[in-house]
């Protein structure tokens, strides 16, 4: 959480430029990631987190601190506007269509080749995953969020996240190692 | 413990948007406006409204205050034959005054006619009784050449 949230929150909520500006730097990693391994098309990606972040400015009035981070109310926005892509198929995503370029941003220094082929992997499975699998592997492993976070996010219980974070990192390793879940198979890099 | 697959999971939080696109996008939302927010000439158009609903209202009490001006310099200070047509109590006093002399005429009307009816008739009563008379005597001088 970015310091004095609460504070930049309540300045946006009144159309203050700046606090939304501080906001908007600090989660738009997040938001990107998150579509991004979910999409796994880099245009797609910024296009959708734009959206996010436009929908938030426009809806800042009506966002109302339910005790949950603000995070958690971004995350369900990024969440739907996902969907709505999906449903719409404006943009199909093509596993042949994202290449390594997509990792040309990490850092790869000490890294090997196989760690890139490795990542470039489950970049391409994670997709393959239920929606809410993808949603708590990311948030839980990628961001390193709480569970109470994630749960305000996902309107589950903590509990119900535990549950689904261990049979998402399951099925996430199953599709890896052997590239095959309910007969989808997934074609190797 | 910690899975390699969780190790692998965490080197995705590198990733990074495109700083051109992250400016970009940054620029465009700030400079659009909030929901809710009045569109950027609503508050021309209300001024514009307002400015108007003002010129109007002067020139109403503008009026107002002539004819009122008028009404009192009438009253008060020039001749009340002068404009007293700009009086409306003057008017309608004029109004009652005239109903009535209307009124007082028709009746001096009536009174006189009903006069001279009186007299037309006393008049004819006269004649009436006259020529009785003549007839009476008439009467007696043919009894007289009669007998």
């Amino acid at each position: 959480m970015i310091e004095g949230e609460k504070l930049h929150i309540k300045k946006a909520k009144k159309g203050n430029k700046e606090a939304f500006g501080l906001l908007y730097d600090y989660y738009l990693p997040k938001i990107y990631r998150y579509i991004f391994l979910k999409v796994s098309n880099e245009q797609e990606a910024e296009d959708l987190t734009h959206e996010v972040f436009f929908s938030a400015w426009r809806n800042m009035r009506g966002y109302k601190d339910e005790g949950f981070p603000f995070s958690s109310w971004l995350y369900r926005i990024a969440k739907n506007a996902v969907i709505d892509s999906y449903r719409t198929a404006k943009n199909n995503i093509s596993l042949s269509k994202t290449g390594e370029d997509d990792f040309k941003v990490i850092d790869r220094s000490g890294e090997n080749l196989d760690i890139d082929f490795q990542l470039e992997k489950i970049k391409k499975t994670i997709p393959l995953l239920r929606q809410d699998y993808q949603d708590v592997i990311i948030m839980r492993f990628v961001e390193d969020l709480s569970h109470e976070e994630i749960a305000g996010s996902m309107g589950k219980s903590e509990g119900a996240i535990r549950l689904i974070q261990h049979r998402a990192l399951k099925e996430l390793k199953d599709l890896y190692e052997n590239g095959n879940t309910n007969g989808t198979i997934i074609k190797e890099v | 413990m910690e899975t390699q697959m969780e190790q692998l999971l965490k080197k995705f939080n590198t990733l990074e948007p495109n700083r051109g696109f992250k400016e970009r996008s940054r620029s465009f939302i700030l400079n659009s406006p909030q929901k809710g927010d009045l569109p950027a000439g609503a508050f021309r158009q209300f001024f514009n409204i307002a400015q108007f609903s003002a010129a109007f209202g002067l020139v109403a009490i503008f009026i107002f205050l002539i004819l009122g001006g008028l009404s009192f310099i009438n009253k008060k200070l020039i001749s009340p034959s002068l404009l007293s047509g700009l009086d409306s109590q003057n008017l309608e006093k004029e109004v009652k005054n005239l109903d009535i002399q209307i009124q007082l005429s028709q009746a001096q009307y009536y009174e006189d006619s009903a006069e001279a009816v009186e007299v037309a008739l006393k008049a004819a009563s006269g004649e009436l009784d006259k020529a009785e008379n003549r007839n009476q005597e008439i009467n007696k001088l043919l009894d007289g050449l009669t007998l």
